[in-house]
């Protein structure tokens, strides 16, 4: 082994027993977070060391991307779902996404090094490299074209990286001083982008998967992962009952969310990405409140009114609050990755105190992570928005609050030729 | 023939020919002196103008003329002096703190600023494609700015009260003359859509408008100042309590008198607009207007926080009157009668702003029009064939009593009105629901006027995600 494999297997070992050594990671507060997250085995050595000779990646990484368009996505699993069918979606799904990992992989490689070894990002780019590893060999003729197999591996595939985003969002957050900031914009909207695309195709065809064995056609308004009747209003009801039990848990108290409109209204859509938004919305919606009433002195913190309207060819949702809006100096950069507005009181924390370990675990529960704080949620939220096409504005009235319009396109005959 | 191929090329390419050389020499000696030479005397080029504009001969050259082109030499000296701009606070010194030599320090501001402001205008349209400027209606506004430019340019110093006299006849002219510029424009431009693109002409009409509401704003105030200062001497009390020109009418502008209301005084700065006192006013007169057809019109709710804040009170009562009436007309538009949901106000402020949001539930617009709801040109609702029938127009809010036609520029004219002391204006609408407008109002009037005169072409365009950037570019 050269020298430099040793070292770097040496690191996390050395980091552990030795936390006098000045490094980015010992400033941060969450070291027993970090134990926790992060064990160092014999087998990830190999893999670093492994990676740096490993031609596969780049092979697969230079292969072209073969998009799918939703309207294909949506055949694969058009009722009646037949083994034709499936067996075409597994066949895209085996070629297709070692493809879309390795180049994931390939865009970790090229980080510059000391942001590759912040252990967070680290973990990450193992994660990828592994998920690789496990589902490059299903696309090789040879192998048995076994689906369900193949879904259980997805399945695993979709576990494993369900928490990547907060991890990554934390990890960029204390390498700040090392990339900047536009490079780092980059990165995160081709990774997050990516990620999307990558999630569709694998719960596409675990769902269809999961479909076709339990032969379930009670919910039939689904086609996969796409729900062709989703109701908006539930759904908000749902995401916005589950941030107030969020926000009493931080806060002592939450607001009312009043809901008009349409509520009726239903239309096709992928009910994991509106709830990602919601939630994350109503996150930013209900924190805000929360704590300008508190400055202001009131004793029960002002509703929060969300609008849904069925228009003719979006569905608009408009989430009004009073939170005290966005300065305008800030407004500018609420767009962008690791800025928040949430005071960075965590960095300073006395390290030795039990309690705010329990109060980060709380925080990070949930989907998509803690309840504020990372700076991912609103473009995230804006991503997601608008990979089908919708939009995404946020109106400020700073010193009253703000109204954040959400328009997503209904997913049909239109949105034929989007490509995946 | 061969004269005519000079008209459209540059000075410097006549050096090779000697004739032409002599002749041309002796036609911007001409053009360069301030005496009204008769054009008909230069031997050059035969005058075959046909325009109807009334100048008096030798006093102004209009755009037909063959000598125009060699005149513009005159406004190159203004084109490349810089505006100065005001703040709202500073106007509201002068009328505060008035006395004579107050009044004829203002009045030689106006005097050197006017002509200023017109000529980078006049440069913009010259800038404008040839075809465009062809165009009928466009030239009369061409000549009309000329006319004005000449007219104000020509002004010597002012030293004592009659000076001002004579300047205030002669602003009130070209105000008057001026009234026309509007509704010809906009003819002008809707006709030439094919020649020019959207949003060459978006930026273009913005800048000009928005120099004619500062030029209006000058001219007006000082004539305001005017009046006031006759007042004050002509009373036997020295002191006269600061309201007063604020109570009573200005000057004796015919449209002013027909608004019912106590307090006139257009376009004079009020101290303190109260932003609650504002909505409501608007509210009685939209609600005047959209019952004209024995129609009930919505219910408007105010909540939020009252606020105060320095502005020209005509300013923010067209565009909230604008906002209003927009929504009640689609209010009614998409709900039975007996069943009109309610427009919903907020008013809030900060340390620097004040906020209006106004919001309906008039149906919302469909993407196609909501992309060209601030566009001068090609709009699909536009109505601008109805200027036609309109021949003034000042764009004040006394108008709305004899303009029912819905004329269409009443958005681009309200965020002209707002982005002029640096505010801002946003709609938004959920398609199928309603819409929401937000209007941005600096409190302080500390803002300076919001005058760009960079290139039209060089601009660029607005953000369209999140609250856009506030255009608080000023005059460098």
């Amino acid at each position: 082994m050269n020298l430099s494999c040793t070292f770097r297997s040496l690191w996390p070992r050395y980091y552990i027993h030795h936390s006098s050594i000045p490094s980015l990671i010992t400033r941060s507060s969450k070291t027993n977070l970090f134990i926790k997250r992060t064990i160092t085995t014999k087998t990830n050595e190999k893999l670093a060391a492994h990676a740096f000779y490993d031609d596969k990646i780049i092979t697969y990484a230079n292969r072209p991307i073969r998009p799918v368009t939703l309207s294909q996505l949506v055949r694969f699993g058009q009722p009646p779902l037949t083994k034709a069918s499936l067996r075409e979606c597994a066949q895209y799904a085996r070629t297709e996404l070692p493809v879309r990992l390795a180049r994931r992989v390939r865009a970790f490689q090229t980080l510059p090094f000391i942001v590759g070894t912040n252990p967070y990002i680290k973990e990450i780019y193992k994660l990828y490299y592994e998920s690789f590893e496990s589902l490059e060999p299903f696309s090789h003729d040879r192998t048995p074209n076994d689906d369900i197999e193949y879904s259980e591996n997805l399945k695993d595939l979709v576990d494993r990286h369900a928490d990547n985003i907060p991890t990554l969002a934390r990890g960029f957050l204390e390498c700040k001083q090392y990339m900047h900031a536009q490079d780092v914009a980059a990165f995160l909207d081709d990774m997050i982008h990516a990620r999307i695309g990558i999630r569709l195709i694998a719960e596409q065809m675990i769902a269809l998967v999961r479909q076709e064995q339990t032969g379930d056609t009670t919910d039939n308004s689904y086609i996969g992962i796409i729900d062709t009747q989703l109701n908006p209003a539930q759904l908000v009801k749902q995401c916005s009952d589950f941030v107030a039990e969020l926000c009493e848990f931080n806060y002592g108290a939450s607001p009312e969310t009043i809901m008009d409109g349409h509520t009726d209204a239903t239309f096709t859509y992928i009910p994991v990405h509106l709830e990602y938004i919601l939630t994350e919305l109503l996150k930013n919606a209900q924190r805000a409140t929360v704590e300008f009433a508190k400055k202001r002195g009131l004793s029960q913190p002002p509703p929060i009114q969300i609008t849904i309207s069925h228009g003719q060819e979006d569905i608009s949702i408009r989430i009004r609050d009073q939170g005290g809006g966005v300065a305008e100096d800030d407004l500018n950069q609420v767009f962008e990755y690791s800025y928040t507005t949430v005071a960075k009181a965590s960095e300073d924390e006395d390290p030795s105190n039990i309690f705010t370990g329990i109060a980060e675990m709380a925080m990070q529960s949930g989907i998509g992570g803690p309840l504020a704080g990372l700076g991912f949620g609103l473009p995230l939220a804006r991503m997601y928005a608008r990979y089908f096409g919708g939009s995404f504005t946020l109106v400020s009235m700073n010193g009253y609050g703000c109204d954040v319009f959400l328009k997503l396109k209904h997913i049909d005959q239109s949105m034929a030729e989007l490509e995946i | 023939m061969h004269m005519h191929s000079i008209r459209f090329s540059k000075v410097r390419h006549f050096s090779s020919h000697a004739r032409v050389t002599q002749q041309a020499s002796h036609i911007l000696k001409e053009a360069t002196t301030h005496a009204p030479s008769p054009v008909v005397s230069c031997t050059v080029f035969p005058l075959t103008s046909n325009s109807t504009s009334t100048a008096t001969p030798g006093s102004v050259i209009n755009a037909d003329s063959n000598l125009h082109f060699y005149r513009n030499k005159l406004l190159d000296e203004y084109v490349q002096k810089d505006t100065t701009p005001i703040t709202l606070r500073q106007l509201l010194f002068y009328e505060r703190q008035l006395n004579t030599d107050r009044l004829l320090k203002s009045a030689n501001y106006v005097r050197q600023e006017l002509p200023v402001r017109i000529s980078h205008r006049i440069r913009e349209f010259q800038n404008l494609p040839f075809i465009v400027g062809t165009n009928p209606h466009i030239q009369s506004v061409y000549d009309i700015y000329w006319q004005a430019f000449e007219r104000l340019r020509k002004v010597p110093p002012i030293r004592t009260l009659e000076d001002n006299d004579n300047f205030c006849i002669k602003l009130i002219e070209s105000l008057e003359s001026h009234m026309v510029a509007i509704p010809n424009l906009v003819l002008g431009i809707s006709e030439c859509e094919q020649h020019i693109d959207s949003d060459r002409i978006d930026r273009f009409m913005h800048a000009t408008l928005r120099s004619r509401v500062s030029r209006r704003v000058l001219a007006e105030q000082h004539l305001a100042l005017s009046q006031q200062l006759k007042r004050i001497l002509s009373s036997s009390t020295t002191t006269t309590t600061i309201s007063s020109p604020l109570t009573t009418s200005s000057y004796d502008h015919p449209k002013a008198l027909t608004m019912s209301r106590n307090k006139i005084s257009h376009d004079t700065v009020f101290s303190s607009c109260s932003a609650r006192d504002t909505v409501s006013q608007c509210v009685k007169l939209a609600r005047a207007h959209s019952t004209a057809d024995n129609v009930q019109s919505p219910d408007v709710m105010i909540d939020g926080q009252d606020a105060t804040f320095t502005y020209i009170f005509d300013h923010i009562e067209y565009v909230i009157y604008q906002l209003l009436s927009n929504s009640f007309r689609h209010t009614i538009a998409t709900h039975p009668q007996n069943n009109l949901p309610p427009i919903k106000v907020t008013i809030c402020s900060n340390d620097a702003d004040v906020f209006f949001r106004i919001s309906d539930q008039g149906g919302g617009m469909s993407a196609s029009i909501y992309n060209q709801l601030w566009s001068y040109g090609q709009r699909p609702h536009a109505r601008f064939g109805n200027f036609r029938n309109v021949s003034q127009l000042a764009a004040r809010i006394t108008e709305h009593d004899q303009v029912t036609v819905p004329l269409g520029i009443g958005l681009p004219m309200s965020r002209v009105y707002t982005e002029y002391w640096g505010g801002d204006i946003n709609i938004v609408t959920m398609d199928g629901w309603g819409t929401d407008a937000y209007v941005r109002i600096p409190k302080f009037g500390t803002q300076l006027e919001n005058l760009d005169f960079v290139s039209v072409s060089e601009e660029e365009g607005r953000e369209d995600e999140g609250w856009p950037m506030s255009h608080r570019r000023f005059v460098v």
